[in-house]
């Protein structure tokens, strides 16, 4: 049997520990240098459900690598309107956005219980001054960010936008050695709604017709791939590009 | 399924598990509901199931609490009178109790199943019944009509042949009669006096308008009952031929319920007796083409429950077993049990309290239970069992992210005496409920249930549960 991704890693473990050391920040750090990293590195206490991790217009002193769970960060458009931006699962940074304006651009939310590690970014600024390695893996995860933002602007129907955004979701937990194809719902369906643009209505009717086509089974906030085959050719170019 | 062979060895093992134990309509059962859950508990289940990727569609029933007489037997929650103003009063509350659920769901919660219990629902006019089902109507997107099951207990001392009529125009299409035993000294030391003739009347009106399910209830365990006079009525039974056959245990517990201390204990057939009128009914009952379903259920091969048991669409919820694709619960007026997302909440059971909290603006709700985790996989685990009769473990292990053998390394090691009775089939890999076993469902359960095996429930003086068998 797998584990899905409702397993939590035990909080307050150094990163040399921390089973997603090959996916964060720590990535190609002889141990030496590991130890600086975990001295900048604050651990706090596990976030509750719908637990705020920083406002909008705060001023910027962390990133944050998600320990355990998810996170979501919301922005809200001139008219008022939340918008989802992106969920962010164990071993990805959010709050990178705020390095350029030098304060916070979107509101970070806990769903489910959730912990984070953060990062003061001067410190992390001159370590990485002097460690390539670290260097390197911070601007690649910086890039991921941008890509992911940047598949998200795209124009797609709405059942390849769904299908698009569950693949998405299955390889990033593949990536993190979960199951690729057993995914924990948690966020409510008003948020994946929010972030792909369409009603939560259609949300559920189109993982309905997933569903009857036998692409996808789920129970509770369990989904289930039953044809990944089938799911991405669906999604097409929402997936891939 | 095979066909159910009572043999020989089955008194034995009558004997052995006749024990008192919950019959698992709700997983925990209602021993665990506490007062501590309120209102807000039920609205934020209410909620979250709202926002489930694929919300579960609902399922209304509707608790009707009158009677004109009282059955000795009954341990619903009632209130015998004949007087009719009762029930209007009653439903001006039970009104805003149904709109004030509607606004809780999301525009996409279709109602795909609406069903009235009681008391005696049909104490209710056909056109009282026609109103309920209007505001039920207003406040909740009905389901499409081929998918929309709308179901009532049945009088038959109370509906005549053209009310019947009346309830199937406005859309009821499943009933189920309240037959009992059509024996006539039984019938009189129960206080329900009713003659086959009405039965029939209320069926023929109920076929030639097309009900498509009519199921018959039969209580074995009565006063005055034996195996000759048993086996009369389930002549008459099978002979009507009903699409199912609910045959129920009559537990005397005149401590807890009040009317049956009207029933004179040395009326009721010994242990022995009643036994072999339930393994004489089960044998008849199959013999004449019924397929056991499990617990109390027997249905034809035809019908849906049958059908459901071949394919794994069983389902088990408060009224027993259905078809229906798991549903959100929602109980409406006195003493009615809600499941709703997490939460089973059950309404206070005195009219005047139901009306007291209607009226300052709140739901009726007396106690609940939130599910935990565990719960929650030993829910899903115990319905399993009492519909499907198979577990894989490490199919339900990986539905449910837990190692089934370390998670249930106690309990497995309890199953081998189930397995020496024949019980179960087991093996490395899971269990399988014999059809011999299917009578003992409960018991089997009982093995996964962590409350149960907390207390201890021999405690013959004050049994807070029936026997299982």
């Amino acid at each position: 049997m797998s584990a899905s991704n409702t397993v939590a890693s035990p909080s307050f473990l150094k990163c040399g520990q921390c089973s997603l050391g090959k996916l964060c920040l720590p990535v190609g750090l002889d141990p030496q240098d590991m130890v600086s990293l975990e001295n900048i590195i604050e651990q706090s206490s596990p976030y509750k459900e719908h637990e705020t991790v920083y406002q909008s217009e705060q001023s910027f002193e962390k990133i944050y690598a998600v320990k355990s769970g998810m996170f979501k960060t919301v922005v809200i458009d001139a008219n008022g309107n939340e918008h989802i931006v992106g969920f962010h699962l164990p071993g990805e940074l959010f709050g990178l956005d705020a390095i350029y304006p030098q304060k916070y651009i979107s509101t970070a939310v806990s769903l489910g219980t959730s912990s984070v590690c953060g990062i003061n970014y001067n410190d992390l600024e001159s370590l990485a001054a002097k460690l390539p390695s670290l260097q390197r893996q911070l601007f690649s995860l910086m890039s991921k960010e941008v890509q992911t933002s940047q598949s998200m602007t795209m124009e797609h129907a709405a059942d390849q936008k769904l299908a698009g955004f569950i693949l998405a979701l299955s390889s990033r937990y593949k990536q993190r050695g979960y199951s690729e194809t057993r995914i924990n719902l948690i966020m409510p369906r008003r948020d994946i709604a929010n972030h792909l643009n369409m009603a939560a209505e259609t949300v559920s009717r189109l993982f309905k017709r997933f569903q009857a086509e036998g692409l996808l089974e789920i129970k509770r906030t369990d989904l289930h791939i039953t044809n990944m085959e089938g799911l991405k050719e669906l999604a097409g170019c929402a997936s891939s590009c | 399924m095979k066909p159910l062979k009572v043999t020989d060895d089955l008194a034995p093992l009558l004997n052995k598990y006749d024990v008192y134990g919950p019959r698992y309509t709700s997983y925990p059962t209602a021993l665990q509901f506490n007062e501590s859950f309120t209102e807000s508990d039920y609205q934020s289940h209410a909620q979250s199931s709202n926002q489930l990727p694929l919300p579960k569609p609902l399922s209304v029933y509707i608790h009707i609490p009158f009677c004109k007489s009282l059955c000795y037997y009954c341990g619903c929650n009632k209130i015998v009178t004949h007087k009719q103003q009762l029930a209007t009063d009653y439903l001006d509350y039970l009104y805003r109790e149904i709109e004030m659920h509607g606004k809780h769901y999301a525009d996409d919660r279709l109602l795909q199943q609406i069903h009235f219990g009681g008391g005696t629902p049909t104490f209710l006019s056909p056109k009282q019944l026609r109103e309920v089902m209007e505001v039920l109507a207003q406040s909740f997107h009905l389901g499409l009509p081929d998918s929309l099951e709308i179901g009532i207990e049945i009088d038959p001392r109370t509906v005549t042949s053209e009310q019947m009529t009346e309830l199937v125009t406005m859309g009821f299409n499943r009933i189920s009669i309240g037959v009992q035993d059509f024996d006539p000294e039984v019938q009189k030391a129960i206080n329900r006096e009713q003659s086959k003739q009405q039965v029939e009347d209320v069926i023929r009106s109920a076929r030639d308008n097309k009900v498509d399910s009519i199921s018959i209830d039969i209580i074995y365990g009565l006063p005055k009952q034996t195996r000759e006079s048993f086996s009369r009525t389930l002549d008459e039974v099978i002979e009507i031929k009903p699409d199912r056959i609910a045959l129920y245990n009559y537990a005397h517990m005149p401590q807890r319920i009040p009317a049956q201390r009207l029933i004179h204990s040395e009326d009721l057939p010994n242990t022995e007796e009643k036994l072999a009128i339930f393994t004489d009914s089960i044998e008849r009952l199959t013999a004449a083409g019924y397929i056991y379903i499990g617990m109390d259920h027997f249905a034809l091969p035809s019908d849906s429950l049958a059908k459901a048991l071949d394919t794994g669409g069983l389902q088990r919820n408060f009224q027993g077993y259905s078809t229906h694709a798991e549903c959100d619960v929602i109980g409406i007026g006195v003493s009615a049990i809600s499941r709703v997302n997490d939460g089973y909440s059950q309404n206070v059971t005195e009219v005047s309290k139901y009306k007291a909290a209607i009226e300052k603006g709140h739901l009726p709700i007396k106690r609940g239970v939130n599910l935990n985790e565990d719960d929650r996989i030993r829910a899903d685990l115990i319905q399993q069992i009492m519909c499907d009769g198979v577990v894989d473990y490490s199919d339900f292990g990986e539905g449910h992210d837990i190692f089934f053998h370390r998670y249930f390394n106690n309990e497995l090691s309890s199953l081998s005496d189930l397995a020496s009775d024949g019980l179960i089939e087991l093996n490395d890999s899971g269990f399988k409920v014999t059809a011999k076993g299917r009578i003992f469902l409960r018991n089997i359960a009982m093995k996964f249930d962590a409350y149960f095996n907390q207390t201890s429930l021999q405690n013959t003086e004050q049994p807070r549960y029936s026997k299982t068998l």
